[in-house]
């Protein structure tokens, strides 16, 4: 049998700015799709990765807060010494008590919002929580250091500020950037870190904490943890990194949905994109599939022409949409970069996406040719014959 | 001689706005090997019809067709795209090549299609051409050849895969004389040198008399038939 895609092709070759023009709209349909998908696909990746990643992987939060990021300074309503108490809980392996304050600078490094978050924390456990962490520039916090701050390498890297320059709180009060930290691509990268008792001074909270960090001991599930710490602390609520991943994801999930929702739009009009060329096509050309028929063609055979057509059109569209979401999807992450500074995530065009594009294309081409195939059929043979 | 095709009181009635018209009327004919028939009869009369009917591409509201001893009347779809592939080949006033194969592909389409293989519907198809005259015409499309060239290629895609009859609905209708002529002379070549069954409608009556039978219709009927 004639190899319907080169049929196929060769007629879509005949009017030839008329494929192009479809194609192209079948380009922009797949492309903006495959850009959409590729920014979810890459908030999930990054949101898989930090969770991977070393670092804390429980929090006692108070009750009544939502998940990350917690509640603003000046709501430090736990007692720091509380600490003793949680690092008492088997399983516990080291605990951090933190004092969170807010600044305007920054860029909002990893969120999207116009702040940046200050830890206040002790100075001494910090590396052995992030093993990963290491010092790019100046040098880590003392005890006994007054109102000084190092920078997250994502922090860092968002502003225009070196060591010795100061890093403004929201609440005015100012802190000497004294280092940073290399970026890594950790959730760490988001923070930049004070000493928590001069956080507790400039905000007059003596012995308060925002909340607590904590790192169970290796080869202990921290799901038992976390049991036990709600059991010890019922007044306070316990949050594993898993379920505030979850709550991530969950809100992601409206994202993907209106991605999901776009794609399903871009599927529509490119259907009716394609069946209108398709449906032109195919009613100059009635003598022709009856030609087809009379020398001896079936019916099955003149459907899978037209729609192997109609599938080419958009396969090809489908190709080079995915060629220039990825495109697209670099972009993005221009602009991202360009207005919102470093981020937690870069768009990521995964294999999936690409798959999801062509396929979109495929059943673009495979509906838009129904409809003038059942055209074609429904028409008398001896009637097509007369057809002008 | 065997009986190539047979049709049996065969009528075809359309109903438009409740009024009924007889395109074919009851008509009874016998098409034998080796036949050379040329139906004439004013426009309307119901030519084309009958030729339709003949050749499978329409069914008789009443009658039987017959083709090659088969009846088609309660043939399935497919097994009449099969007669149509197999049993008879069609030319037409307007030729219909397929504008994006080349000569040489549109003459192996119904090779192609009834699953010969390449080597030998090419070599086939070579010979075809070469028998119209065409073999230097054959990478040519049919955007590219003249009227005349065209219908020589449609007359090698007729024969393509042997059928036993060829139906030709006014083959010479859009032809300059002289062309018409030549298309003429190889019709009745491939009668006369290689025994190819023939109906060819036509309204001109120089070429209805170049055929061993001439039938007339009128009004969807036989008027009358004449044998040379
Ligand atoms: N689909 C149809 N619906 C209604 N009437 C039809 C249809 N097809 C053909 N007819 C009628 O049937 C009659 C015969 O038509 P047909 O085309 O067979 O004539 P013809 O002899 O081939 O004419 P011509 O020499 O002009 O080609 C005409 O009156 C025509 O109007
Ligand atoms: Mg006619």
């Amino acid at each position: 049998m004639k190899s319907y895609v080169t049929l196929g092709y060769r007629n879509l070759s005949r009017r030839r700015s008329r494929s192009l023009l479809t194609v192209l709209g079948i380009v922009l349909a797949i492309g903006f799709t495959v850009g959409l998908l590729s920014i979810s696909e890459g908030v999930m990746r990054s949101i898989d990765e930090m969770f991977r990643s070393s670092g804390p992987d429980l929090f006692v939060v108070p009750k009544n807060v939502s998940k990350m990021p917690f509640g603003f300074q000046g709501t430090a309503t736990l007692k720091e010494k509380q600490a003793e108490a949680i690092r008492a809980v088997p399983g516990v392996a080291i605990v951090e008590p933190v004092y969170l304050a807010f600044s305007p600078e920054g860029g909002g490094a990893g969120f999207g919002y116009a702040m940046t978050m200050v830890s206040g924390i002790p100075e001494k456990d910090f590396f052995k929580m992030r093993p990963t962490a290491t010092l790019e520039k100046g040098r880590w916090l003392k005890d006994d250091d007054g109102p000084v701050v190092v920078l997250g390498g994502m922090v860092a890297e968002n502003m225009d500020k070196g060591l010795g320059d100061k890093l403004e709180l929201i609440t005015g009060q100012k802190l000497e950037i004294i280092g940073r930290l290399k970026k890594n691509n950790e959730a760490y990268d988001m923070f930049a870190y004070a000493p928590i008792k001069a956080v507790q001074k400039m905000f007059g909270g003596s012995g308060r904490a925002s909340y607590f960090l904590i790192k169970s001991a290796d080869g202990v599930e921290t799901k038992e943890v976390a049991a036990r710490l709600k059991a010890a602390f019922p007044k306070q609520d316990v949050q594993t990194m898993n379920d505030i991943m979850q709550q991530a994801k969950k809100m992601l999930g409206i994202a993907r949905g209106i991605h999901f929702g776009v794609s399903c739009f871009a599927l529509i009009i490119g259907v009716l994109f394609v069946a209108c060329t398709m449906i032109m096509s195919v009613a100059e050309r009635v003598r022709e599939f009856a030609t087809l028929m009379v020398i001896g063609a079936s019916r099955a055979y003149v459907v899978k022409l037209i729609i192997s057509e109609s599938i080419t059109l958009s396969a090809i569209g489908g190709l080079f949409g995915c060629l220039f979401g990825y495109i697209l999807s670099k972009a993005i992450n221009q602009l991202i970069h360009h207005f919102f500074g470093e981020t937690f995530f870069s768009t990521y065009v995964s294999p999936r996406i690409f798959i999801t594009g062509i396929v979109i294309a495929v059943i673009i081409g495979a509906f838009a040719g129904l409809f003038p195939a059942y055209m074609i059929m429904k028409r008398n043979l001896a009637d097509s014959l007369r057809y002008e | 001689m065997a009986t190539i095709l047979e049709a049996r009181k065969i009528e075809k009635k359309y109903t438009l706005g409740g009024q009924t018209v007889y395109a074919v009327a009851g008509i009874d004919m016998t098409v034998e090997e080796g036949d050379f028939i040329s139906i004439m009869g004013p426009s309307g009369s119901g030519k084309t019809t009958l030729l339709n009917l003949l050749g499978c591409i329409d069914r008789p509201t009443a009658g039987r067709v017959l083709v090659a001893g088969r009846d088609t009347t309660e043939m399935n779809a497919s097994d009449i795209d099969r007669i149509r592939l197999h049993n008879i080949g069609f030319v037409f006033q307007r030729i219909n090549l397929i504008p994006i194969l080349s000569a040489q592909e549109n003459v192996e389409l119904p090779m192609e299609l009834a699953g010969v293989g390449a080597a030998q519907r090419h070599r086939r198809a070579g010979e075809l051409l070469d028998t119209l005259g065409m073999s230097r015409r054959a990478h040519h499309r049919p955007g590219q050849l003249s009227a005349g060239e065209q219908q020589r290629i449609g007359i090698a895609r007729s024969l393509a895969n042997n059928p036993g009859v060829i139906l030709a609905d006014e083959p010479t209708g859009n032809l300059d004389s002289k062309t018409a002529a030549l298309i003429m002379d190889c019709f009745k070549t491939l009668n006369r040198d290689r025994g190819q069954t023939l109906i060819l409608v036509t309204h001109d009556p120089d070429v209805g008399a170049s055929a061993a039978r001439s039938i007339v219709i009128r009004d969807g009927r036989l008027d009358f038939e004449t044998f040379s």
